[in-house]
């Protein structure tokens, strides 16, 4: 090629390169502003040397390729840093909500209402028969179960919100995964020795958005595709493939082709899911679990000492018990079962002509119930019985085996529940001495009482007999700490479930004060683990709806008490309360009730009282209590009290009179307030049980503390929001200073490849000139 | 570094909205005046401000309780004030009545007042506040006396609570009060050792009456006993000395209480003596009214009085409140020459005696502030005794007699007059110790009240001019951030091409 040929060709590669130049800066420019754009730099390169006249001539310029500036390491950083830090800006967002909701600070919250609500009972003290005091008391009462009330609501109008979310936040992870799986094809597509450096930002820019909803991490493989992973090692994205998040019974599970259907509500970590999570499954229950025990101890403390009194007349009219136990009747499957003190008696006073308790006279009478428990407390029974029964025995008259005669009445009934026998252990006279007593039956079934046994009245246990008659107690014990501290676990033999331990598989259903599940006994019985505990199983005989209970202490050691040991149920309470009064030759007043006891008077002309229970046993049927609801969100003011007459300032005198005047039930009302109960401390903790233990503290502190836990939580959440914030700000900056574009650099740019432009341009014309003046030459 | 033009206006965006926040901090604690207005401001700080929150709702509470029963009080104060003074008239009455120049017309016509002395007693007796009947024990709502003196009340009187665990009584068991008077009696038998030779050394002998009587009747007798021997003394031989266990005490005319008792020390051997604590009090007021000052022997071994010096620690209390916490304490040395030792403002004039290490006696005021000593071996009594009956009785009673001009029974009702001032002159007293009682807490409420505000105040409250300062502070930080983001916004190359 000539010398003038080539120069032109020269002129032409500049002018081409330069005008390419030009462009990727006006790119650069055009996209300043452009989330996630990466500045793009022209590589320019001289074109190889050709030999010309024995020297290597250059033959110009020439576009290498178009280079994205980007650093992969910043880049997957701040994704990562994004995930906690929108996790923790989540997490904040509802702490300033939970704050204003438990906002104690204004003087309208719970630990204000219950001040007044105490300044209410000494209001009472004070003047107890005035009408003001007690609407005004009762008033209290109704604004503290709403205060409770409306913190359980806004507490689940968060779970629910949070729900809703999680399901859109799930939805968007979805999207955002089929997106950047889409983006692997394309680009796989176009780069072949090219890179799609566009292409390449938006995958970025999606896979930080990725990272705002969930913590993930990402590779990319050789052939320019990413892979996206998270916590338990579960692919998102792989290649063209994404796979999709779905929420079931708000859980959140992933189905892939690699692995079966996983689980990740509990191992979703950072990004807003991760702070949704931690806020549903974590805080929101601990608090919504620390609100309950409050309200359980307030109302269970309350409840005791508003029971061990009475309003200003005796009750004229049938109550029944608030508080319902299972179908077993057992007094210990009540709510507040765990709270009777079965070392104590409780006193019930009749009346027998209408009138108001000032014109006291002979017509009143009381009768005391002993609410014991026989010892020991699992009875002894053998021999045969007949067979398929459910026996059913109940001490009707009780004492010292050896000092008097005790009689034990029996009853069976067939599989289906139908009595079909009954009598008297042993016939007449009972038991009277040292020995075993006959019941019934081919063996027959007998009942062995020992030296120093003692019988209670009104206890009671069932026993169910196999196919051969045989009696078959169940026998199990428990080892380990219940997750829940003084709680009562209820187990109930499910539908379909029973069976003989050791032969049958049996499935248990069992409830405590704020979680139920179900267990599987196997077929060869043995341990079964339950919240904490590990019940091992070694023989019995299950029917259906059959029940046994096992109670924790402060220390969350268990105690198993099954139905086939001496307890009492609110039938057997009923029938107690009924013989006693027949007993005191008394008329008037009539117990009954299978799940929830009801105190009837015979007719208008009776009237009937409470004193001295000392067993809380009252307070636990929701008799004569001031609360009635198990918990925050179901607590309301017993009907009762809607007469606010039945408001209790006053106590049953030893003569069985109320005196108007008479406060010192109010008095020791408004003493509670200083005393410190036992409270159920919560901590959650996603992906395991959660826990409790037991704190002595006033029932006001606990609130103050359960406030104060708020703002600490709150306030250490904003802090870590802050720094995590701050580093993803730095590493923002990182990232902008190496690919950001700067207008200043582009302006420089563009005017050098303007000059470089118009001089390869002027390059032309003389190349122009000197071929003119060539064909000039002519 | 490279900037790019993203990350400068990033940054600028960043710490504007910082110092926006900041700013909006400062001005919520100037605008509000309080230091914590979210849980998270200071949730430890929040915890106490809580508690203290609390306590103060409990105090203003327990205020107004003192409240009401200063109402009680007051009232049953000025109730009983004109039931003493209808008494005097009554006695005065009598005493006009008795003597022989008053004709039978006059006495009849003095008859008639004392029926409105009657009906007048009747109403003080039924006082009520607020239509609750303040001498009805916890049968408020009825009027408890009827004119011939029946209680329809009941014993347990109307208390209010004024603190944790601590309720006092502010109504009363009229019965106590109107009824048939119980007096405390103790022996009227004065006692003097008259020395002898104890049957055992160093011993504590304790004497008491087992047998009530007089002394110069026939069949009181005194039991005593220490931790070796005891044995009993029939006082029936007159006023004079007796022997027992080889001590001489003097017995005075005068009357021995069942169960009452006393008791001395003998010394060491070999003249074991016997030897009475005795110290007196001279005329004076103590610092501290209705309290007590428990003595306590504190010198190891204790000691003889008028032998070496012995010490004391003594402790100050509400009588009515044994329980709670000393409202003073401190030291005193019995001289090794006994003497006079001055305690609180008292002055006793300690004479003879042993005392036991960690022994102890004390002194009570009224509400005066007179102390009374009361040693062991003094007599030590428990008894009371019922009078002959109750004033509305003895009322009816005069005014039977001055119908039947009867000068005798008359006079007879003086006796039973004086012992019935007696009586509401006890309640009057006690009345004023449980307004005084109420003065106590109210004052110990007051002062915690302000307090617990200060310390609430200190917590929750802004340092007005620290926040200020502050808010001040973040107004330039912003001004200039605002003005250099500003200027650096403007400037561009494009404006110089």
């Amino acid at each position: 090629m000539s010398g003038i040929g080539l120069v032109l060709n020269v002129a032409k590669d500049a002018l081409l390169s330069q005008q390419y130049a030009l462009g990727v800066t006006g790119h650069n420019i055009a996209n300043v502003n452009t989330e996630g754009y990466s500045r793009q730099r022209v590589d320019l390169e001289a074109k190889e040397a050709v030999p010309y006249a024995g020297v290597l001539m250059g033959r110009g310029v020439g576009v290498a390729g178009v280079t994205r500036i980007a650093d992969r390491f910043i880049e997957t950083s701040i994704s990562e840093r994004t995930s906690d830090m929108t996790s923790l800006e989540e997490a904040e967002g509802y702490m300033r909500v939970l704050e204003g909701i438990f906002n104690e600070t204004s003087g309208n919250g719970l630990s204000a209402q219950m001040a007044e609500f105490w300044n209410g009972w000494h209001d009472l003290a004070n003047n107890p028969p005035g009408d003001p005091e007690r609407a005004m008391l009762y008033e209290r009462g109704v604004q503290l179960t709403d205060a409770f009330n409306s913190l359980d609501a806004d507490l689940a109008q968060f779970s629910t919100e949070l729900n809703l979310s999680i399901n859109t936040g799930v939805e968007e992870v979805n999207e955002i995964t089929a997106a950047i799986a889409d983006l692997n094809t394309r680009i796989v597509g176009l780069e072949s020795g090219r890179v799609a450096n566009d292409l390449r930002d938006k995958r970025t820019v999606l896979l930080r958005g990725l990272s705002e909803y969930l913590g993930c991490k990402s590779f990319e493989q050789e052939n320019g595709s990413v892979t996206v992973t998270m916590s338990k090692g579960c692919v998102l994205v792989q290649g063209n493939e994404h796979y999709n998040m779905t929420t079931v019974d708000n859980k959140i599970k992933l189905k892939s082709s690699i692995v079966s259907e996983v689980d990740l509500t509990a191992s979703i970590t950072g990004g807003k899911l991760g702070g949704w999570l931690d806020m549903r499954d974590e805080l929101i229950p601990e608090y919504q679990a620390d609100l309950d025990a409050s309200a359980r101890s307030f109302m269970g403390e309350v409840n005791k000492v508003h029971s061990e009194g009475m309003g200003l007349s005796y009750f004229d009219s049938a109550t029944t018990g608030t508080y319902t136990a299972d179908s077993s009747g057992m007094l210990s499957t009540l709510d507040f079962g765990q709270g009777i003190d079965y070392d104590k008696d409780l006193t019930v006073w009749i009346h027998d002509s209408k009138g108001t308790a000032d014109s006291i006279d002979d017509d009143i009478d009381s009768i005391t119930i002993d609410m014991g428990i026989s010892s020991p407390q699992s009875p002894l029974i053998g021999g045969a019985g007949t067979a398929d029964r459910t026996y059913r025995f109940t001490v009707t008259q009780g004492g010292a085996v050896g000092t008097d005669t005790q009689i034990i009445r029996w009853e069976s009934f067939d599989l289906s529940g139908n009595p079909v026998a009954n009598g008297e252990v042993g016939g007449v006279p009972g038991i009277n001495g040292v020995g075993s007593y006959d019941v019934e039956g081919p063996g027959p079934m007998q009942l062995t009482v020992a030296d120093g046994d003692t019988l209670v009245e009104g206890n009671t246990f069932t026993i169910n007999t196999s196919d051969t008659g045989a009696p078959i107690p169940l026998s199990a014990t428990v080892s380990g700490t219940g997750n829940s501290a003084l709680d009562t676990y209820v187990f109930k033999v499910a539908g379909g479930g029973g069976g003989t331990i050791g032969t049958d598989a049996v499935t248990l259903n069992w409830s405590n004060t704020i979680t139920s599940g179900t267990i599987e006994v196997p077929a060869a019985g043995g341990d079964v683990a339950v919240d904490g505990m590990i019940v091992n199983f070694t023989s019995g005989l299950l029917f259906e709806d059959d029940t046994f209970v096992v109670t924790t202490d402060s220390n969350r050691n268990p105690t198993l008490t099954t139905s086939s040991d001496w307890h009492w149920t609110i039938n057997s309470l009923a029938g107690q309360i009924n013989k006693e009064i027949t007993d005191e030759s008394l008329t008037g007043l009539t117990a009954s009730g299978a799940t929830a006891l009801t105190l009837t008077p015979d007719s208008s002309d009776y009237s009937y009282a409470f004193s001295d229970d000392g067993s809380n046993v009252l307070a636990a049927l929701g008799i004569n209590t001031f609360f009635a609801g198990r918990e925050a969100g179901t607590m309301t003011v017993n009907s009762l009290l809607d007469n606010n007459d039945n408001i209790a300032a006053a106590r049953v005198d030893p003569e069985g009179a109320l005196v108007v005047g008479d406060n010192s039930n109010a008095l020791d009302m408004a003493d509670l307030q200083y005393e410190e109960v036992s409270v159920a401390k919560w901590s959650y903790s996603r992906g395991s049980a959660a826990t409790s233990k037991d704190v002595l503290c006033s029932l006001e502190d606990y609130c103050h503390a359960l406030a104060s836990s708020i703002g600490v939580k709150s306030e250490s959440i904003s802090r870590e929001k802050e720094y995590s914030e701050s580093i993803v700000n730095n590493m923002t900056e990182i990232r902008n200073s190496i690919s950001g574009v700067s207008l200043d650099e582009e302006m420089t740019n563009l005017i050098k490849f303007q000059h470089a432009y118009v001089a390869a341009a002027k390059l032309i014309s003389v190349a122009d000139e000197m071929l003119t003046r060539l064909i000039d030459v002519k | 570094m490279r900037i790019s033009t993203e990350g400068l206006y990033t940054s600028i965006i960043n710490n504007l909205n910082q110092i926006t926040e900041e700013l909006s901090d400062a001005n919520q604690v100037v605008a509000s005046g309080k230091r914590i207005n979210n849980l998270s401001d200071d949730p430890i700080g929040i915890n106490k401000v809580l508690e203290l929150r609390s306590s103060l709702s409990n105090m203003e509470q327990l205020n107004r309780n003192i409240t009401t029963g200063r109402t009680w009080l007051n009232l049953a104060e000025s109730a009983l004030g004109s039931v003493s003074d209808l008494v005097v008239n009554a006695k005065t009455l009598c005493i006009q009545m008795a003597t022989a120049t008053v004709g039978p017309d006059e006495r009849r016509s003095a008859a008639v007042s004392v029926d409105n002395f009657l009906e007048e007693l009747k109403s003080l007796a039924n006082t009520s506040v607020n239509g609750r009947y303040i001498f009805a024990g916890s049968k408020t709502d009825i009027p408890p006396f009827e004119i011939d003196g029946t209680y329809n009340g009941d014993s347990t009187p109307f208390s209010i609570k004024i603190g944790k665990n601590m309720n006092i009584e502010v109504g009363r068991d009229g019965e106590t009060v109107f009824g048939t008077p119980e007096v405390p009696v103790v022996s009227t038998s004065e006692m003097t050792l008259g020395g002898g030779t104890g049957g055992t050394a160093n011993e504590t002998y304790t004497f008491t009456v087992t047998t009530a009587g007089t002394v110069g009747g026939n069949d009181a007798v005194i039991h005593w006993d220490n931790s070796v021997n005891s044995g009993d003394v029939s006082i029936n031989a007159g006023a004079g000395s007796y022997a027992f266990d080889g001590i001489n005490i003097d017995f005075g005319e005068g009357t021995l209480v069942q169960d009452d008792s006393f008791s001395l020390k003998t010394g060491p051997d070999p003249l074991r003596t016997p030897v009475e604590f005795s110290a007196s009090i001279s005329d004076c007021r103590a610092n501290m009214a209705l309290s007590t000052y428990t003595f306590t022997v504190s010198t190891v071994g204790g000691g003889t009085i008028g032998g070496g010096a012995i010490n004391l620690d003594w402790e100050c209390r509400e009588t009515q409140d044994p329980l709670a916490a000393a409202v003073d304490t401190g030291t005193i040395t019995i001289p090794a020459g006994a003497g006079d030792v001055t305690v609180d403002g008292m002055t006793v004039n300690f004479v003879s005696g042993i005392l036991a290490d960690g022994e102890q006696f004390d002194i009570t005021t009224d509400v005066h502030k007179v102390p009374t000593l009361h040693l062991p071996s003094d007599w030590q009594s428990t008894a009371t005794s019922g009078g002959e009956d109750d004033i509305f009785k003895t009322l009816a009673d005069l005014k039977t007699a001055l119908e039947a001009d009867d000068i005798t029974g008359i006079s007879d009702q003086m006796g039973r007059l004086d012992s019935h001032l007696n009586q509401i002159g006890t309640k009057i007293s006690d009345t004023g110790q449980k307004e005084l009682r109420l003065d106590v807490r109210e004052k110990i409420m007051t002062d915690l009240d302000l307090a617990y505000t200060t310390r609430m105040s200190k917590l929750e409250d802004a340092d007005i001019v620290e926040a200020l300062v502050e808010l001040r502070e973040k107004e330039t930080v912003y001004q200039a951030a605002l003005s250099s983001a500003s200027k650096v916004m403007q400037m561009s190359l494009v404006d110089y091409l």
